[in-house]
């Protein structure tokens, strides 16, 4: 505060507080602020009021620092000699940093030991950390990524993400003001007859909305607009960069090109109009009928009048939130507008609602669980590998205790002995760190590469944000493991002094010790058992299959051109094809399917048994379609449970029959035979049929889903397809070998079409679990980790104790304790801790597997099998690690380790 | 054994002689800075000046307060007898380590 009557300025007299405070109720605390209080007055005239508060304040608490810091009695110089200027503390920092190094590199082995452990744990934490971080916590590459949103329908049998119909996204785009944007997605399948190579390749029609909502831009040429996306707006196409690299060599000029598509008929040319980034390639979730997995070029869908009739659903709808709308009243409009639908057309809308989630959770939120749950689980890991290296630490430090005690009685404040010690956990810290880093980028690279089954896996790399992860986890184990024995140590440097045995600090280090050990082992149980629930359900999902043999089968798709195969040529051609391919070297049997499993290929619909009145069409019962080749039940292995497999004479002339799975036969007729029976399917006409057959279930898209009912047709009874997936099962040679027969095949039959998408059915089974497969490995693997780290902790420790205890154990000897005594007492003491840290840990896996809800599969959370087994496992080790150094303890000689004493 | 002073502890006993009835804390410190043209933080100096006086070699009386002090005292510093002592106790060691060494110390 400036005096008003003109006396010289004084510091605030918080400030001044402050520093009086600090500096304590020495003799020449008063005389110190006079001093201050005089400077600060000559500062602040000279300079600014500001500046000296500052000066003050900074001043006061050097000050304060090293007045305070004094040595309260006096001592000779080395190592505590208090320092006199910065010159000299910078001369003590490095005579630390030199002993600590020294120290070190004396004990190669247990500093080897720290930086191994300190640098996996790192590295595994932050690998995962950075899959995290780039999946989930990373935006979307797009133009506001927070207001985008996916839509879905949601349907009478409770599915919430339901593809969408033409007229229904339609009405949305026009009628909902939550949104300013809205863009339909369809990915599927054609073929490029350019330069002579067909070349089958995927595309997207994607309203020319899409463009602007996510914030495209072209590499060259433009992207088509509003007007393009009109009936008769033309044939345009863009094409994806990477397509426009590989297939064009980056070539500027193919804008304005035409090329030929096989993708309406009449075969029209499409003009190239442009060449899209590839990072605004969208992630289509719902693969449609001959979608190939990759997207190559992009066109509009130009929707027309007669769309808004439209109510089969196959549409993937992306929208934009309007700026006053949230995703709150975006959902209220919505299903607001679905009751008006469901009022104006019952038929198609009755029961139908509307789901909206924002676009990055409706891309991650899958994978979300799996991946905390690892994330978990890697941290527990860090934890207990820092409880280990604080236990090796510790050892070490008791080891010390002299060297400490010297050290102090020299003159070395508490203070400068824990920084000490801080310091040499720091340098292990921070090496192992270092190296962690260095592993992570390796584990990074190496996990991209074997692309597990994640969404944005491209984003997962080795950042900033990941870069200040590792550290943070670096330092935090610094500290962690650092601090125990650095404060326990100071504290017996000074209490403890010289010459003394077994003191206090010892007993409080010594349990300090063995509660870490039981933390270590607890958390080895809770992932132990969260390991061994997923083990067991990838193991369940192994077993449970698909209900198909998938090896020795290939799958692989072929489209017919449009035009040059009317639909009565279509189903001939296919025919030959499978008739040529079952011919050729290494094949056993081939047969054709629309849609095969595994491949997310498939279509769905209503249909009723004629024997009851038609219901409603909301309450119609669903059911998988498929149109196969006689065969096809026979080349897969589905086994006939009732009735007849399609025949030869089941063709076009032939009365309508269909077979149903046992699913569809149970739910349709619980309790009564299908086979006669009648049913009818709404599918362009209504098909009417007679059930011949009933087949086994498959799971169409893997283990984990549930099998639904399917029915299946005579490919040549009804044919409105002019695509088909080939199954080929081959004897046992290199697929390549048939899949080049194949394609010769085809080449001679029609050189304009090309064998698309080839898979060896077993990749597609592999991928289906592959993130089942990813979590149980990652989970083991850590467990594994877990596991060791806590046998070795448990041994350390018991070993620790028993070397301590020599003497006694000794002398206990002498007056006569049996070997077999000993080691009962040395077992009893460390068993004792496992049984601890057994409990506590099944309490903490009870609590925890609650989170593996959703993944396990066949198996409850609370599997007692599973338990008991990883309690027994534990125990098991535990036993081992104590057994080893209570063998040890019972072989001690009395008379040598009285003597050493 | 009688105690040696260290060497700041030397530079700041001769410091106080040389300004004899201005030997306050920051006279000192300039004092230091300028003839031993090393840099010494206020700290250190409290620091060195509370052991001196712990030690017997030095001791301070307080003296009026000015007005820049808010009417906070000042002390100024003397060195005792028994610090006279250790310091020339030093001083001599020196000087007789040094003797015959003028060419030598003189070019450094």
């Amino acid at each position: 505060m400036r005096n008003v009557d003109g006396g010289p300025p004084t510091p605030p007299p918080l400030l001044e507080r402050t520093v009086s405070g600090l500096l304590g109720h020495g003799a020449s605390t008063p005389f110190i602020l006079g001093d201050l209080r005089e400077e600060f007055g000559a500062l602040s005239r000279r300079r600014s009021r500001t500046l000296a508060c500052v000066w003050y304040l900074s001043h006061g608490l050097r000050i304060a620092a090293r007045v305070r810091l004094e040595p309260r009695r006096p001592g000779p110089a080395v190592p505590g000699r208090p320092y006199t200027s910065s010159g000299e503390l910078r001369d003590m920092m490095t005579t630390d940093l030199r002993q600590s190094a020294r120290f070190l590199a004396r004990r190669p082995g247990l500093s080897l030991a720290v930086i191994v452990t300190v640098a996996l744990a790192v590295s595994a934490t932050t690998t995962v950390f950075a899959v995290l971080d780039g999946v989930l916590l990373e935006r979307l590459p797009y133009a506001n990524p927070d207001r985008l949103v996916a839509v879905w329908e949601t349907n009478p049998a409770a599915e919430n993400r339901n593809v969408v119909s033409p007229a229904n996204f339609l009405t949305w785009r026009d009628e909902l003001e939550a949104f300013d944007a809205v863009s339909s997605i369809l990915e599927t399948g054609t073929t490029i007859i350019e330069e002579g190579v067909p070349e089958r390749i995927g595309w997207i029609q994607a309203s020319a909305d899409y463009f602007e909502m996510v914030g495209a831009r072209a590499v060259v040429g433009r992207l088509y607009g509003e007007a393009e996306d009109q009936p008769g707006g033309g044939n345009v196409v863009v094409l994806s960069e990477g397509f426009w690299q590989r297939r064009f060599g980056s070539d500027p000029t193919v804008v304005g090109r035409t090329i030929q598509l096989g993708l309406r008929p009449g075969g029209a040319p499409f003009e190239v109009i442009g060449v899209l980034e590839d990072r605004y390639d969208f992630e289509v979730e719902v693969a449609s009928f001959g979608g190939v997995g990759s997207h190559e070029i992009w066109l509009p869908p130009q929707f027309g009048a007669e769309a808004r009739q439209a109510g089969g659903r196959y549409l993937q709808v992306l929208a934009r939130l309007a700026p006053a709308a949230t995703l709150q009243t975006a959902r209220q409009e919505a299903d607001a507008l679905a009751a008006r639908l469901a009022d104006a057309f019952p038929d198609r809308q009755e029961g139908w609602g509307v789901s909206i989630v924002s676009l990055h959770d409706d891309i991650v939120g899958g994978v979300r669980p799996m991946l905390m749950v690892v994330f978990g689980a890697v941290c527990f890991v860090l934890l207990i590998a820092c409880a280990n290296v604080a236990n090796l630490l510790m050892s070490r430090a008791s080891e010390r205790e002299q060297e400490m005690a010297v050290r102090s009685a020299m003159g070395a404040g508490r203070g400068r002995l824990v920084r000490q010690l801080l310091l040499e956990s720091s340098i292990l810290a921070g090496v192992g760190g270092l190296v962690g880093i260095g592993l992570t980028q390796w584990a990074i690279a190496t996990l991209v590469r074997a692309t597990p089954d994640l969404p944005r896996l491209e984003t997962v790399g080795l950042d900033a944000g990941v870069l200040a992860f590792a550290l943070a986890a670096t330092g935090f184990t610094a500290v962690l493991f650092g601090l125990a024995p650095a404060v326990s140590l100071g504290r017996s440097a000074v209490a403890g002094g010289l010459g003394s045995r077994g003191s206090v600090t010892t007993v409080r280090m010594r349990r300090l010790r063995g509660a870490l050990v039981v933390v270590q082992v607890a958390l080895s149980l809770v992932l132990l058992v969260g390991a061994g629930l997923l083990v067991r359900s990838l193991a369940n999902r192994l077993d449970v299959g698909v209900g198909f043999e998938v090896e020795n089968l290939l799958t692989t798709q072929v489209q017919l051109g449009g035009a040059a195969y009317p639909a009565s040529a279509q189903a001939a051609f296919l025919e030959e094809l499978i008739e040529r391919a079952e011919t050729l070297p290494g094949v056993r049997a081939a047969s054709g399917v629309t849609g095969a499993p595994l491949s997310g290929a498939g279509s769905r619909t209503g249909f009723w048994p004629l024997d009851r009145p038609a219901p409603e069409a909301s309450e119609m019962p669903g059911a998988d379609v498929r149109w196969v080749h006689r065969d096809y039940h026979t080349v897969l292995g589905i086994a006939l449970r009732d009735g007849r497999l399609f025949e030869e004479a089941d063709d076009a002339n032939a009365p309508l029959v269909v077979l149903v799975n046992e699913t569809g036969a149970e739910r349709t007729w619980p309790g009564d035979r299908a086979i006669g029976k009648q049913i009818a399917m709404p599918w362009n006409d209504t098909l009417v049929a007679e059930v011949v057959g009933v087949v086994a279930d498959i799971r169409h898209n893997g283990p984990d889903t549930e099998p639904y009912p399917m029915l299946y047709w005579e490919h040549r009874q009804f044919n409105a397809f002019n695509f088909m997936s080939l199954v080929v099962r081959t004897a046992v040679v290199p697929a390549s070998t048939v899949v080049a027969g194949l394609r010769r095949e085809l080449g001679e039959m029609d050189s304009g079409i090309p064998l698309g998408n080839v898979h060896a059915m077993a990749d597609l089974f592999a991928d289906a679990i592959r993130r089942s497969r990813l979590a149980a490995i990652s989970l083991g693997m850590f467990a594994l980790v877990a596991l060791l780290l806590a046998g070795i902790g448990i041994y350390g420790v018991v070993a620790h104790a028993t070397a301590r205890r020599s003497r006694e154990i000794g002398i206990r000897m002498a007056l006569g304790a049996e070997r077999k005594g000993i080691l009962r007492m040395v077992l009893r003491d460390g068993m004792r801790q496992v049984g601890l840290a057994i409990a506590l840990g099944s309490l903490g896996a009870m609590a925890m597997a609650g989170l593996l809800e959703g993944m396990v599969f066949n198996v409850s959370t609370t599997d007692p099998v599973t338990f008991i087994g990883t309690v027994g496992l534990l125990a098991l080790i535990g036993f081992v690690a104590t057994w080893l150094p209570a063998l040890r303890a019972s072989g001690i000689d009395p008379v040598e380790s009285i003597r050493t004493e | 054994m009688a105690d040696a002073p260290g060497e700041f502890e030397q530079l700041v006993l001769l410091a106080i002689l040389q300004l004899g009835a201005v030997a306050y804390a920051s006279a000192l410190r300039e004092r230091i800075q300028d003839d031993a043209h090393r840099r010494v933080t206020r700290g250190a100096l409290y620091a060195t000046l509370d052991r001196l006086t712990t030690k017997g070699w030095v001791e301070w009386a307080v003296e009026d307060t000015t007005p820049e002090r808010g009417g906070i005292p000042r002390r100024c510093f003397s060195v005792t007898a028994e610090g006279l002592e250790a310091v020339s106790r030093s001083y001599t060691a020196v000087r007789a380590l040094a003797d015959g060494l003028e060419d030598v110390l003189g070019k450094a």
